[in-house]
């Protein structure tokens, strides 16, 4: 695709003595083996999860919604906190596939495939909670501009609630075909490498017929990057539209321009935690080291740090603003947020979205695979209590005082955010066994230019 | 309640939005349109303004210059639940009168 000529100065991209065959071994060998005792464990666990949260809608569609702890003035809380969460964590899925593809940035295709696996996986966890919401799922459909019989039935295209399907269900399809058009070679590969009868006849299926023709190559790259094209614009559009859902309402704390680009790089920041935190462990369990390097660790950790500090600014722009609109309801508002019943959770916040990222300033710290483990699931915390002090503490202090109160989650609450969670996990392990983790078709791409072993042999001939 | 709103899909001791019984509302309209004529002031009530004897809550046609409840939107006693919001609500609210005009 480039260059085949990587600087001496420039780490290797892919460590040790690899060859071809080596890279195929290795991406093969997850879903060639048995898994061992410990993806049994982690796989019980998520299931148990899972099944607990399927109880806790089961229950929660039998009753109704009154069995959460929403109230009059609280309308929207953990639901509506754990769908923005699990959309901000799709976000890094695209970035790191899409942007960095059109950016060249050759390190992406260690952690791509994965990345974008678990885009698509938070996606489904993130649509499951508005379609809960409802109260009636069963009428879910009615979102959707369908043309019916119904009489008044139609969608209010004022409404950025809408916007929100549209931008999530075209988030999810470009991001499912993408990934899907990278998966074909390395399916493929697994298609021939198959002896089982039923194993070689799935993947057959998965690879739609993939052979390996130059024109088959050809028509990859185009695609990939018309994709790429069309999948960046949505890196931005999708958290700004679903940052509209707060911005357009007058609730003090929501109605802020700040908005959309602050949503989208906290949607980043805690994207890139969460691939971070998945890697770190498949790196580990895979036995991926050579591919997943901490030079891609370091790199990760440097947008951690970035965006963090983009949402830092974002938070104090938002308590100047609040203080320089002199509007009593605003400067109450983020008062309020600050110092008010739920201080905590803004404390929660601000320690781990704002101060923690900053310690990746130190080199010794972002190179350090327990300190960056640790800082990413801080900051997914971190960004899980962002959302909750901005739907939760706008929402507790209204407009009329006499409506003021607080919000506690019931049982059924937690548990089916443990249940999102768990549903995650388990569809991230299955993946993690059957689906080729790494983009093997692309790193056998950059092996000769930024593999360890070719960059050595080049450096000692000069 | 948005396609029917005759019937409620609500069990029961589920309390549903005020609709300011759009149902009535609607079937008012309807019987106006089958036989050929205009809807005129005090045609129909909601429910609440109904069971009010002393006059207390008052509904009608906005649109109807000559309807009572125009008349009383334009009362210099009318006023809104945070209008300085700006949302424009349906629901208006009266002051008590006073002797003074300066509230």
């Amino acid at each position: 695709m480039s260059s085949h000529y990587e600087a001496p100065i420039r780490k290797p991209l892919v460590e040790g003595d690899k060859s071809y065959h080596d890279i195929t071994v290795d991406i093969a060998r997850p879903i060639e083996t048995p898994p061992n005792k410990d993806w049994w464990i982690a796989f019980s666990i998520a299931l148990i999860a899972f099944l607990w949260g399927v109880g806790c809608i089961i229950y929660t569609i039998g009753t109704g919604i009154g069995s959460w702890g929403l109230n009059k003035t609280v309308g929207w809380a953990w639901d509506i906190t754990n769908f923005v969460w699990w959309v901000g964590i799709a976000h890094a899925g695209t970035l790191i596939s899409a942007v960095l593809l059109l950016f060249r940035q050759k390190w992406r295709m260690g952690i791509n495939r994965s990345a974008e696996a678990m885009t698509i996986f938070a996606v489904i966890q993130a649509g499951l909670f508005p379609i809960i919401h409802m109260g009636r799922p069963w009428l879910a459909y009615w979102m959707f501009p369908l043309p019916n019989q119904f009489g008044s039935l139609w969608v209010n295209f004022n409404s950025p609630l809408l916007w929100d399907i549209f931008a999530i269900s075209t988030y999810l399809t470009v991001s499912l075909v993408f990934w899907w058009t990278g998966l074909l070679p390395d399916f493929a590969m697994i298609r021939d490498r198959a002896v089982k009868p039923f194993q070689k006849k799935i993947y057959s299926l998965v690879s739609f017929g993939w052979t390996g023709r130059a024109k088959d190559w050809q028509r990859f790259e185009e695609v990939s990057l018309v994709l790429a094209g069309l999948a960046t614009p949505l890196v931005l559009s999708v958290h700004s539209i679903v940052s509209m859902d707060f911005a357009t309402s007058i609730i003090p704390g929501w109605h802020t321009t700040i908005f959309p680009p602050y949503f989208v790089a906290g949607a980043i920041f805690s994207g890139f935690a969460m691939v971070q935190t998945l890697l770190i462990i498949m790196r580990k369990v895979s036995r991926l080291e050579s591919y997943i390097t901490l030079q891609h660790i370091e790199l990760m950790n440097i947008i951690i740090m970035i965006t963090g500090s983009i949402v830092g600014c974002a938070y104090i722009t938002e308590l100047f603003i609040a203080w320089y609109s002199g509007v009593e309801y605003e400067q109450y508002a983020f008062l309020n947020r600050a110092t008010g019943p739920y201080w905590w959770a803004y404390f929660f916040m601000m320690t781990c979205n704002v101060v923690s990222p900053q310690i990746m300033w130190f080199k010794k710290l972002r190179t350090s695979i327990i300190v960056s483990f640790i800082i990413s699931i801080v900051v997914n915390i971190g960004m899980w209590f962002e959302r909750f002090v901005i739907i939760v503490t706008s929402l507790h202090r209204d407009f009329l005082p006499s409506s003021w109160t607080m919000f506690s989650p019931t049982f059924i609450d937690i548990g089916i955010f443990i249940g999102s969670i768990g549903f995650f996990l388990l569809l991230f392990l299955l993946y993690a066994r059957s689906f080729p983790v790494i983009a093997q078709a692309e790193v056998k791409s950059i092996l000769k230019s930024s593999g360890e072993n070719y960059k050595k042999s080049r450096d000692s001939d000069e | 309640m948005v396609l029917n709103p005759d019937v409620t899909v609500r069990s029961r001791g589920v309390m549903e939005k005020c609709t300011l019984c759009i149902q009535k509302t609607q079937k008012v309209i309807l019987d106006a349109k089958r036989d050929g004529r205009k809807v005129k002031d005090k045609d129909w009530q909601t429910a609440c303004s109904d069971a009010c004897s002393d006059g207390a809550m008052v509904f009608g046609d906005v649109n109807d210059k000559e309807s009572e409840i125009s008349k009383v939107r334009e009362g210099d006693r009318t006023y809104r639940v945070l209008e300085s919001l700006g949302t424009k609500p349906n629901v208006i609210y009266q002051t008590k009168i006073r002797n003074n005009i300066n509230i």
